[in-house]
């Protein structure tokens, strides 16, 4: 990514044909920490990864109720994050009022969709620099969906988006043929082993760092924090994580007192494990 | 100035009288203050330069490796020996009392039990217009002729110019560049064209390539904006090479004093949930 002319302003082309400011936008999401929504035949759920907060302040949501039937889960601007899920929240609200019946949810997700792609395409506005994971349950059965700050949105089997969810979306792809049969409590140890992937080998998942939301044909979405999280967690507490990738872009090289010049610039390598530090606490 | 919609700017003059100028450029080369604490000044005195002898060198600079250097280097058996204060003016009192991670201070360790190893944890931005008068001030009083410098860095994966795709790089990633003196090959790749190093760390690098010292830089590309385990854990590699593996101390709590460093840093950030 370069800075360039056409990066100022998102009613810019750029000769290539892209918006550098919806490129840009989309970086937000990955500021925000990791969050992995699943389903199976029956429920969906979201999990969280919620940073370290100030004792002083009350904790900032990261997966938030809509409606009886369909939860968020953020990454990205807290305060557009607020502002999707009001405008969630109103449309849910007045559907049920006109219908007396909860919104389907693939209209829930494209009326965020529209809603998102206006400030795309306005001069002195800007894209909403949040993803949502949104987890529902209607007649059509349980749905994920992912939302981009590029006004896209995506039916999902699985996803996990926010900062290292890479290995989160790794983990998901290799067990997606197991989820859709998945009991739910199968389904919840899944998904806290997803969001494991993208911690530090130093740093598990506590009650204090995890948030948990589950929807279902008999379940209200429901949403579990601190200790309500602890008997999910214990499941599957003690497991053997996967070895946690290396640092990249290091040679294995040791440093010698070699004379002569250096060694060519090299493309990026991912680098051997790094040196393990004796008698370190895990 | 009225612009076209109508709103009123500032006009900037540029009208300059000429002893202004001196003038403006006199108080960035003294507003960089380099204070030693009383003994190290009395040190000083008895050497014949004034200069204390170091054979190693680190200079850190930002949240990611000061967080490294707090955790695996300085933890124990390092004491304040002096510090930078930068945009202050002469008669500003300044102390060595703000010893938290996230405090903005740039503070000079030596190692109780290896003198001439000395330790710069810089976690304040010093803007380039003071990178001059901060090099120039430090260096004057360390004599580094046998001495290896290492500098630790980091910068944000937007900045990196590459044909490889960002999607494609794992990021942190660690690059590396050296003055001809340092005979040696760096752990890590040299940093690719057109990529530079701006700021404190070339100006360091520049001074020691000037001055035929041998020294290292290593930067960390990373793509969070928040301090995180993986991006400091990226020097890791460094704690076995020279000169690091002569003055580090062996944490047996690393885990915990990394973990510490990360909350204070981002308890306070939520802009980004």
């Amino acid at each position: 990514m370069f800075r360039n002319q056409y990066d100022n302003d998102v009613t810019v082309w750029s000769p290539q044909g892209r918006i550098h400011q919806l490129e840009y936008a989309m970086e937000a999401v990955k500021q925000g920490s990791a969050t992995v929504g699943l389903k199976s035949k029956t429920h969906a759920i979201l999990v969280a990864l919620k940073r370290a907060s100030s004792e002083l302040a009350a904790h900032q949501k990261k997966i938030i109720p809509i409606d009886d039937h369909v939860g968020v889960s953020i990454a990205g601007l807290t305060a557009d994050a607020r502002l999707l899920s009001n405008f969630m929240r109103s449309e849910c609200l007045n559907s049920r009022y006109a219908y007396d019946s909860p919104l389907p949810v693939s209209r829930l997700v494209a009326a965020v969709g529209n809603k998102s792609q206006i400030p795309t395409q306005r001069y002195g506005r800007r894209p909403f620099g949040v993803g949502l994971l949104v987890a529902g349950y209607d007649d059509q059965g349980p749905h994920i969906y992912q939302t981009c700050p590029s006004a896209n949105y995506y039916d999902c089997k699985a996803m996990a988006i926010g900062a290292r969810s890479q290995s989160a979306r790794t983990y998901v792809e290799k067990h997606l043929d197991k989820f859709s049969e998945c009991s739910l409590e199968e389904l919840i140890k899944h998904g806290l082993r997803a969001l494991r992937e993208t911690l530090p080998q130093e740093v598990e998942l506590t009650t204090k760092n995890c948030s948990l939301g589950i929807v279902g044909k008999e379940t209200d979405f429901t949403i579990y924090d601190d200790e309500d999280v602890q008997k999910y967690l214990a499941m599957i507490e003690g497991e053997e994580r996967s070895r946690a990738p290396p640092p990249s872009g290091a040679d294995q090289a040791a440093m010698d007192t070699q004379e002569g010049e250096g060694q060519q610039p090299a493309d990026p390598q991912p680098a051997d494990p790094a040196v393990e530090e004796q008698g370190m606490e895990h | 100035m009225a612009t076209f919609f109508g709103e009123i700017l500032p006009v900037i003059s540029r009208a300059v009288d000429d002893d202004e100028e001196e003038e403006s450029f006199e108080n960035l080369e003294t507003s960089v203050k380099l204070r030693w604490k009383k003994e190290i000044k009395e040190e000083l005195e008895l050497t014949k330069d004034e200069k204390l002898q170091v054979d190693a060198f680190v200079l850190a600079i930002g949240p990611a490796a000061t967080g490294f250097t707090q955790t695996y280097v300085t933890h124990k058996n390092y004491e304040v020996i002096g510090g930078l204060f930068c945009g202050m003016k002469e008669d500003d009192v300044n102390t060595f009392g703000q010893t938290s991670p996230t405090d903005k201070t740039c503070y000079i360790y030596r190692k109780c039990d290896y003198p001439s190893a000395l330790v710069c944890e810089c976690n304040y931005d010093v803007r380039p217009e003071y990178a001059h008068s901060f090099v120039n001030q430090l260096m004057s009083f360390l004599n580094l002729s046998e001495g290896h410098v290492v500098i630790l860095s980091s910068a944000f994966t937007s900045e990196y110019k590459s044909e490889i795709p960002t999607s494609d790089m794992n990021p942190p990633f660690l690059r590396a560049l050296k003055t001809t003196q340092f005979l040696g090959t760096p752990l890590a790749p040299y940093l690719e064209q057109p990529n530079v190093v701006t700021g404190l760390g070339a100006q360091v690098m520049t001074y020691c390539h000037i001055h035929k010292i041998k020294a290292l830089l290593y930067v960390c590309y990373t793509d969070t904006i928040h301090l995180d385990f993986a991006t400091m854990k990226t020097f890791q590699p460094l704690i076995e090479t020279t000169p690091i593996h002569l003055i580090r101390e062996k944490n047996t709590k690393a885990s915990e004093t990394l973990k510490k460093i990360v909350d204070l840093h981002t308890k306070h950030s939520t802009l980004y949930l």
